[in-house]
């Protein structure tokens, strides 16, 4: 070492800093993207094919559905989320609203909703495009009442909800006769599962239903 | 000279009768058929955390074009898919049992169940399920049938169904403590298909209530542990007015 020039022991000392940084840079790579990573997760990767999902929310954005939503929107299938609070600013929607589209109902605001014929017509225009419905909380029986007043869904006392799981759903699918005539089937969601409501679960779930 | 000619003519039109019996067969489409109706999706329907997830997919069909006029037939396919701690949670808890049970509501004068399949199970490894449109306790039948098939190595189906109460009813017996692991069915994701047919009077609703239960199991030293999750009643019903 006393051999060696002064700028050689400087090239040395800025290598040793060099290797130190890249070091504590990889560390904190190992050590602090899976943190990260959850954060932000990307949604899986498993078989249903990327789209994109325009969701609708309407109601107060607290409990499950506050973490239903901080969920969604990390999930790159999903391309944009809108707020709602009104059925006017539901039926402002209604043009471009398609199969693409997932309502979310928070099954507080359907309460009172359950004869607003403002939201029945609004119904009865989007579920043909096969839009997809969904009420989330502890009134979820109710998506299924305000649907009984749209269409024949249950015979009186037989709602398939009626025991308010976490979340229920709604679509309207086309199938075709074998000679070619299309029609409409219907595809009825329940998340049942009460005491472990993981909202990962739950948007998986979702995502394969539609 | 006539009576030859006479003799041709006879001959000819009695050679066209098959051909026209063959296009009026084609034109009448073919008889019976079945079309989708109502899919009911419980995903998840049980899930415990360590212990694994059971899944329910029922879809249900109706059978068009059937001639009859009084009565409708509804076909069930039944999809229960038990994920196992080991595949849902990374934990040792394997399936030991699932329980499938459907009772046809308010039945006896509207609705009837008049088939299910499979019954009890002994020593196969797939089982074929076959469902009849079939007359049941009341009016006619129609010749119609549909199948499909599923895999049952190291399960057993136990039959529980009872047509004096309109129940179709199975429990799918796991053999968790003997079979291969890993890749065998307790200790892996399973699937199993069974299907039931109701009978109604034409244009009312198929009232279906169904029960679904799993029991999940553990090695312990020498022993195996076991927890038994239920779910509560499920309403199964569709209804899809019309006969074509």
């Amino acid at each position: 070492m006393k051999n060696m020039t002064k700028s050689a022991r400087r090239l040395l000392s800025y290598a040793a800093l060099t290797i130190l940084t890249a070091t504590v840079l990889a560390g904190y790579v190992v050590l602090i993207t899976p943190q990260n990573a959850n954060e932000a997760y990307e949604g899986p990767l498993r078989s249903y094919e990327i789209m994109d999902i325009k969701v609708i929310f309407v109601g107060e954005r607290t409990g499950l559905a506050n973490e239903l939503l901080k969920a969604l929107s990390t999930y790159r299938q999903i391309k944009s989320i809108f707020m709602m609070t009104s059925v006017g600013e539901l039926t402002s929607m209604v043009d471009k609203i398609d199969h693409s589209w997932i309502i979310i109902f928070d099954s507080k605001w359907l309460r009172d909703k359950v004869e607003n014929t403002q939201l029945h017509r609004f119904l009865e225009f989007i579920l043909p495009r096969e839009t997809k419905i969904l009420a989330i909380g502890n009134s979820t029986s109710l998506l299924f009442e305000v649907l009984d007043r749209v269409r024949d869904v249950m015979p009186d006392g037989r709602n398939p909800a009626y025991f308010d799981p976490p979340a229920a759903g709604y679509k309207l699918r086309v199938a075709t006769l074998p000679d070619g005539r299309k029609y409409y089937g219907d595809s009825i969601y329940i998340y049942a599962e009460k005491r472990n409501v993981n909202v990962h679960t739950l948007i998986d779930a979702i995502l394969m239903w539609i | 000279m006539k009576r030859p000619e006479t003799l041709i003519l006879l001959l000819l039109l009695i050679s066209m009768v098959p051909l026209s019996l063959s296009l009026a067969n084609i034109a009448e489409a073919s008889g019976p058929y079945l079309v989708w109706v109502r899919d009911y999706s419980y995903t998840p329907l049980l899930d415990s955390n360590p212990h694994g997830r059971l899944n329910l997919i029922v879809s249900i069909y109706k059978l068009l074009n059937d001639g009859v006029p009084t009565y409708d037939w509804y076909f069930y396919e039944v999809r229960i898919q038990t994920v196992p701690g080991r595949v849902a949670y990374n934990s040792n808890w394997e399936t030991a049992h699932t329980y499938a049970t459907h009772c046809v509501a308010n039945p006896g004068t509207n609705r009837w169940l008049v088939d299910y399949d499979p019954t009890t199970t002994s020593g196969v490894t797939t089982v074929t399920v076959s469902l009849t449109a079939a007359a049941g306790p009341q009016g006619s039948g129609v010749a119609f049938s549909v199948s499909w098939s599923y895999d049952i190595p190291h399960v057993r189906v136990i039959d529980r169904s009872d047509f004096s109460v309109h129940r179709a009813e199975w429990e799918h017996d796991f053999d968790e403590t003997n079979d291969p692991f890993p890749g065998s069915p307790s200790d892996s994701t399973y699937l199993a298909k069974p299907g039931f047919v109701v009978k109604t009077t034409q244009n009312a609703w198929s009232f279906v209530d169904g029960r679904y239960g799993v029991m999940w199991g553990r090695p312990v030293l020498w022993w195996w542990e076991y927890v038994t999750f239920r779910s509560g009643w499920l309403r199964l019903d569709a209804l899809r007015l019309g006969d074509s």
